[in-house]
This record gives structure tokens, C-alpha cells and sequence, in this order.
């Protein structure tokens, strides 16, 4: 009887759709895979049923080559201004059949998710990665060489941008992506909590040529007041303003000269070190606080240090007066230039056509858009872009973070080891100093210790 | 059918029919277990096949791995970060592993009693277990703030001093574990409850007739009977705190990959995913797979051999 038949048909039936399910590739793109061709109709019809970006009909014959990007945004109103570029980025490329899709990358996880799409070969034609995961990203192979393409256009200049960050994607006669933007970091300050005290602000103490890292820790022991849970200095407990920071500025590097080794047993290195124990023993910082965002943006906390994106949350949030100054002088002039380039998937199909994409996400129109929101500033150095972050107040002394440009150390690509497994054993011990349990010493020496075998891969 | 015609069949006939229908009963039997098995064997069988390949290689991410024997194993043994996720999760584990199981089993007798808005209660006593632990950490996370926080909040109303719950590596452990507890025990308070409702209520009708307390009852009667659920959670949440990562992953990880302050959340499966998926090292990710692997298979072994002398199934 036919009935007899249905389970073993059913059973096929499903054997089938297994395989296909386990065989089959994941794609978020509209027309399915990575930088692949097809009807262009099909594609715009899909990407309204989607999550990313509706891309406008390609105007041209035959098949549209899709390219997906991906940048992780710090908040929703930086992705909407990636959105936007997203709409520019198709309405230009339209007659060239090229079509754009925006792919906002998660938060947490970020690296760990685009490494194993790349290994997966379902990773964005372009994507955003911070500087220091450069090296990791270069040593995979999936990356594009963009110098033939660079050389081969004769509208692209590189001078347009600063030094530091192309030299940093040139290695070897290659040119490995493009800068998105930059930020350097600076002082934010509360000028009412500064107006309260009578102390003299850190924009007025470096007017006068002293604002420096002894003059920083008297203001911040004047400003602190425990029973107010109230506190002079804050910043995140990370490498950028905490190790990295104080180790620079008090004339020490976190690797030797040229990137092959851990420096921070260094007298220099140590001296940092031991400035930030004495802020943490002193409690100028709120030290129960692994990042004092939210207690400066609340009143609570005098100077913070951190980068430019962090200025459209103290806009929204803040209900006081405050500006910025440049990173209190130390033994040197220092502070961070942090930056993050594009890459280009070297999987991805039109190499052509990315490069197209590529050239927009970072043309001065686009950096303008994202400086106009504030989150960083332009990578490039055109006047046109620069004056559009300049405007983009508050704070009022937006000229702090370009004067940083000048004497900023760029994040740099362990391009000796891992920075993954670098940075995950300093800061590891950094904490333990923090807390009381190693000296500034004992940091310094277990660090290079500990950190042998992240140069030797 | 008639007898004559019966008799008309030949005896080999018979047998071949007989066979017939028997294969065709054992192919429909294969092929409704086929899903099942390909199902496990591709999407369970041969991942673990691989990974046991790759933990005898220096497989990365990408490139194509080299047999380098039990380099792998050697190296997890002599890591110092190994031992620091070793540490911290038998920590955990332990202390995770009480306060999971004895407040559940106090609830559950507490449930388990004829109460007005029972249903209520074990309702709310269950809400942690089906609720997102990425959402569950985030809210631990406002309430553990040390600023903001509500718990610190409450400490301070009965003059408690204030606790760095998550920035300290002496509380971020127990951070991790209280939130651990706090989404388990409704879990296993079902499963206990489920066990007492299969203790013949004769049992303690006798026993009060000859006088026993409640008291004597829990102990004499409640767990004794209770032992085989009892054993049952015991093993699964272990096996569980074992391979620790959600909540220390979404209450700790930092942006310089470390797991809380000083590593002090470092359970052996956040070294494990932060040596695949940051240092791109799958094959050394895969021999601490296979290390952890064994720990809980022998320590299941010894769980279960342990039981004989307490778990009475009669």
C-alpha cells in the first residue's frame, strides 16, 4: 500500500534537507554570496525584506556586483550616519551596477566573529578592524593588497592622509586597507566642578605651559572628595589611557624600538606604573569602577581621559559645562592616536568593485558626515574635512585633539606577536597591581616575563 | 485464505516473502533513523573527530595544520594560565554546585506543601532559567555596579560596607557564582520537586503514626528517596559548572580580553575560546578541549561509582 511507503519517503525526504542544511553556506547578503553577481532587481527586492541597507536598482546593464561592508558603530546615531553613507555609497555606484550593503557589526565579540567568518569564507567584502589587530588580520592571508589598485587610479592620493596610519598599512610594497578615521585622546573636564574649587582648568594650566602630570594629580587630589563620592581623574582600565598612557608620557614604551618585545620592566615603564598606584591608593579615581564613563558624564568625577568618540555621550548626557585640553606633559609630550582601517576581503569577487566602495566610505564627503556627528575625526588632513570636525562643538576646544595629531604615538600592529595575547596578559597584571597584590615593579618584570611567547608566533 | 491454498505454497516461498517483508521492515526502520544519525554523526560525530585531529596539530584559524604529536598536550600542561582557569573553576564548580542544590531542594519541600499560590511561586522561581543569559549578566551587571548599583545600595541601608563586586579580584569570582546559583536553582528545584512527588505519601503517613518530626521525616524518608534526583542534579550541574562560560564571558570579558579583573572569571572554556578564537590557536583550543573532556569524564566515573553507596533506587 502507498501509506506503507510514506515513512521511508518522509525519511528521504528529510535525509535530504539535512544535507543541504549542512552543506549549505550562511550568507546575510541578499543575492547570497560574498561579493557575488546576479539580477540586480533580485537584489534590491531582497534587501527590503533584510535587516541591512534597501540599495537603490543599478541603472546598468547586466549583472550588479553586491558588496557587503562592515564597521562597528559606538552607538545607534553613528550607525545611522553609516546608514546614510550607505545611501550616497549606492546612489554614486549605481550607474557603475555596483550595489552597497551596509553590515553593522555586533559589539562584543567583534574580532572573534569576522575571524571566523574570514576562515569560513563568508566574512564582508570590506571591514572595519581596530589598528592593533592588524598584524593578526595581515598574518591570516585573507587580506588585499590595494597598492595595484591605489597605483592604477589616478584620482587616489595617499598624502591625503596622515603619515601615521598609511606607514603602519604599508608593509613589504603592500598596501594592506585604508584608514576610516582617527581620534586622539584628550582631557575631558567638568568646568563647573573646576569653577566650584577655584582651580584653574587643564586648558588654562597648559595655556600657561603647565599642565603636566604633577600639576594633574594636585588638581585631582583638590577635586577629590571621598564622602561626595566625588573624584579628581578617571579613565578606562584599559591599555589606551591606562597603561599605555602613563607609561608613555612618563618616558617609557609598552614594546621595544622596534616591536619585538615587552618594555615595561623599564625604570621609565615603572615610574608610570607607579603614578597610576598612587592614584588608585590615594583614591582619586574611582576605584571600584572599571570604566568612569558614566560617573563623569553624572558630575562625579573632574577629568577624564579618553578618546573623541566619547564626546557624543558626554553631549547627550552631561548636565554641566565641560571641555577638553590636551593629555597632561609628562616626562614627554604623549597621548594615543588611535585609528582603525578598512580592509578588503581578499575573497571577495570584484576586487574593482570594492575598491570603488572603498574610495567613498573613506572620501573626505564621508569622513566630514561622521565628524559632523562627532564620533572621530577624518583621517585625512584636507582642510575641508578638518574644519567640518572643528565646527562640530561641543567641546569648544576641538583643536586639543588635532594638536595631539603632532606628537601622538599611533596604535600600532604587533606585527613581532600577538597583541591578542600581549595585551590580555599586561592588563591581567596590571589589575593585580591596581589591586594591591604585585608592585610597580613586580608588574613591570612579570610582564616581560609572561609575555615572551606572545612574540614568538 | 484456504487451507488448500495454503498448502499450495512452497516452504521456500514462504521463507522468501517472510525475508522480503523483514528487509523492507528494517530499511523503513534505518530510514527513520537515518535523520538521526546524520544528524549527530555530521553535526556531532565528526566535529569531535576533527577536533581530536586537530589537537594533535598546530592547526591555526587558517592555513593548513601539521601533525606535531602531543606538543599540545604538553604545552596545556606546562601553561600557568591553564592552571589559573584549572583553580578558578574548581573554585567555582564547588561553591556553585552547593549554592545550587541545597536552596533547591529547601525550595522545593517548601513548594512541594499543599500552599495558596503555589503555581505563582514556582513560576517565579523558574523565570531566571528560561530568561536569556546574556540579558540575566547585563542585569547583574547595573545591580553589581559598585556605584550605582543596587545590591551595594542595599548593603549601605544596613551600613554593609561597599563591595567591588566586579572591579576586585577577590569578588568577581563570587560574582559569578552567585549569578550562576541564582539562574540554576530554579532548575533544579523542578527537577527535585518532580522527585517528591514520587515518594509514596504512606511513607510519611506511617512514620507519623509512630511519632517521627518533620525534621526526622526529611531526613529518614525525604532523602533518602529523594537520592536518585539527587544524584541526577548533582552530575548534570557539575558537569555544567565544569564547562563554565556564559556568565563569566557576558559579566566580565574585557576589551583587552581578559576575563574580570586579573583574570579572576577565567574558567578553563573562556581560555579555551580566547586561545581559538583570539589567538587563532584551534589546535591548542582543541587540546584543552579534550583535557577538559576527560577531567569530567572521570570525574562523572567517580561520581557514579560513588553513588552505589548512597543513592537508593529501590
Amino acid at each position: 500500500m502507498q501509506w506503507q511507503q510514506m515513512p521511508s519517503k518522509l525519511s528521504l525526504f528529510m535525509i535530504i534537507a539535512l544535507l543541504i542544511a549542512a552543506c549549505g553556506g550562511i550568507s546575510t547578503a541578499p543575492q547570497g554570496e560574498t561579493g557575488s553577481t546576479g539580477d540586480a532587481g533580485d537584489t534590491a527586492e531582497q534587501g527590503e525584506t533584510g535587516d541591512s541597507e534597501v540599495a537603490p536598482e543599478p541603472s546598468g546593464d547586466g549583472d550588479a556586483v553586491t558588496i557587503r561592508w562592515r564597521t562597528r558603530p559606538s552607538d545607534a546615531a553613528e550607525q545611522a550616519v553609516y546608514e546614510g553613507l550607505n545611501e550616497i555609497a549606492n546612489e554614486q555606484l549605481a550607474d557603475q551596477n555596483i550595489v552597497v550593503e551596509y553590515d553593522p557589526g555586533v559589539n562584543q565579540g567583534y574580532f572573534e566573529k569576522l575571524k571566523t567568518e574570514l576562515a569560513a569564507g563568508n566574512a564582508p567584502d570590506i571591514f572595519w578592524i581596530g589598528a592593533a589587530e592588524l598584524a593578526d588580520f595581515v598574518a591570516t592571508e585573507q587580506i588585499l593588497d590595494l597598492q595595484p589598485l591605489a597605483d592604477n587610479d589616478s584620482e587616489f592620493n595617499l598624502d591625503d592622509f596622515y603619515e601615521q596610519p598609511i606607514s603602519q598599512l604599508s608593509r613589504d610594497g603592500k598596501l594592506y586597507g585604508l584608514p576610516r578615521d582617527i581620534s586622539t585622546m584628550v582631557t575631558y573636564y567638568n568646568v563647573d566642578m573646576f569653577e566650584e574649587a577655584g582651580l584653574p582648568t587643564p586648558a588654562e594650566l597648559a595655556a600657561e605651559g603647565n599642565w603636566t602630570l604633577d600639576t594633574m594629580l594636585e588638581t585631582a587630589q583638590q577635586l577629590t572628595d571621598p564622602d561626595q563620592q566625588r573624584y579628581g581623574l578617571g579613565f578606562g582600565n584599559w591599555w589606551g589611557p591606562a597603561w599605555g598612557y602613563f607609561v608613555n608620557a612618563s618616558g617609557g614604551s609598552i614594546f621595544n624600538a622596534d616591536g619585538t618585545a615587552c618594555a615595561l620592566n623599564t625604570p621609565e615603564a615603572v615610574a608610570g606604573a607607579t603614578l597610576v598606584q598612587t592614584l588608585y591608593n590615594e583614591e582619586l579615581i574611582p576605584v571600584g569602577d572599571a570604566d568612569s564613563e558614566a560617573l563623569f558624564n553624572a558630575g562625579n568625577v573632574g577629568m577624564y581621559f579618553n578618546g573623541r568618540w566619547f564626546a557624543p555621550g558626554v553631549r547627550t548626557n552631561a548636565e554641566f559645562n565641560w571641555d577638553v585640553a590636551e593629555m597632561p606633559m609628562g616626562e614627554q609630550q604623549s597621548t594615543w592616536l588611535f585609528w582603525g582601517p578598512y580592509l578588503v576581503n581578499t575573497q571577495t569577487e570584484s576586487p574593482e568593485a570594492a575598491w570603488e566602495v572603498l574610495k567613498i566610505l573613506t572620501s573626505v564627503e564621508a569622513m566630514s558626515q561622521v565628524a559632523q556627528e562627532g564620533t572621530n575625526i577624518p583621517a585625512r588632513t584636507n582642510q575641508e574635512a578638518v574644519d567640518v570636525f572643528l565646527a562640530s562643538t561641543p567641546p569648544e576646544n576641538n583643536q586639543a585633539y588635532i594638536a595631539g595629531t603632532e606628537y601622538a604615538v599611533a596604535e600600532a600592529p604587533l606585527w613581532g606577536g600577538s597583541w591578542a595575547d600581549y595585551s590580555g596578559t599586561v592588563q591581567s597584571l596590571w589589575d593585580q597591581m591596581i589591586a594591591g597584590q604585585i608592585t610597580p615593579e613586580e608588574f613591570g618584570q612579570q610582564a616581560c616575563e609572561q609575555t615572551t611567547g606572545a612574540f614568538s608566533q | 485464505m484456504s487451507k488448500q491454498a495454503q498448502a499450495t505454497v512452497a516452504p521456500g516461498t514462504a521463507r522468501r516473502r517472510f525475508g522480503a517483508i523483514r528487509m523492507r521492515e528494517i530499511m523503513d526502520a534505518y530510514g527513520m533513523l537515518m535523520p538521526t544519525i546524520l544528524g549527530a554523526g555530521i553535526f556531532f560525530a565528526v566535529p569531535l573527530a576533527i577536533s581530536f585531529y586537530l589537537s594533535f596539530t598546530n592547526a591555526r584559524l587558517f592555513g593548513t595544520p601539521s601533525f606535531i604529536g602531543i606538543d599540545n598536550y604538553l604545552a596545556v600542561f606546562r601553561d600557568p594560565v591553564f592552571y589559573t582557569a584549572m583553580i578558578n573553576t574548581a573554585i567555582f564548580s564547588v561553591s556553585a554546585l552547593f549554592l545550587s542544590t541545597v536552596p533547591a531542594l529547601f525550595l522545593a519541600v517548601l513548594l512541594n506543601e499543599k500552599l495558596k499560590g503555589l503555581a505563582f511561586f514556582r513560576s517565579l522561581f523558574f523565570i531566571p532559567v528560561v530568561a536569556s543569559v546574556v540579558a540575566v549578566s547585563l542585569l547583574w551587571r547595573y545591580l553589581l555596579n559598585v556605584d550605582f548599583g543596587f545590591v551595594n545600595y542595599a548593603f549601605s541601608l544596613v551600613g554593609l560596607p561597599r563591595i567591588e563586586w566586579l572591579t576586585s579580584p577577590d569578588f568577581a569570582l563570587l560574582s559569578v557564582i552567585l549569578v550562576f546559583a541564582w539562574r540554576t536553582v530554579g532548575y533544579n528545584m523542578v527537577i527535585f520537586l518532580a522527585g517528591l512527588q514520587g515518594i509514596p505519601r504512606p511513607l510519611y503517613e506511617a512514620s507519623s503514626i509512630d511519632g517521627a518530626s518533620r525534621w526526622q521525616q526529611f531526613i529518614r524518608i525525604t532523602v533518602p528517596m529523594l537520592s536518585p534526583t539527587t544524584f541526577f542534579i548533582l552530575v548534570t550541574t557539575l558537569i555544567r559548572c565544569l564547562q563554565i562560560f556564559d556568565e563569566p564571558y557576558a559579566l566580565g570579558f574585557t576589551r583587552s580580553n581578559t576575563a574580570g579583573p586579573a583574570d579572576s572569571m577565567l574558567s578553563v572554556v573562556i581560555q579555551l575560546y580566547r586561545e581559538a578564537f583570539l589567538s587563532t590557536q584551534m589546535g591548542y583550543a582543541s587540546a584543552i578541549a579534550w583535557v577538559l573532556f576527560v577531567m569530567i569524564m572521570v570525574i562523572t566515573f567517580v561520581q557514579f561509582r560513588m553513588s552505589r553507596r548512597w543513592v537508593n533506587y529501590e
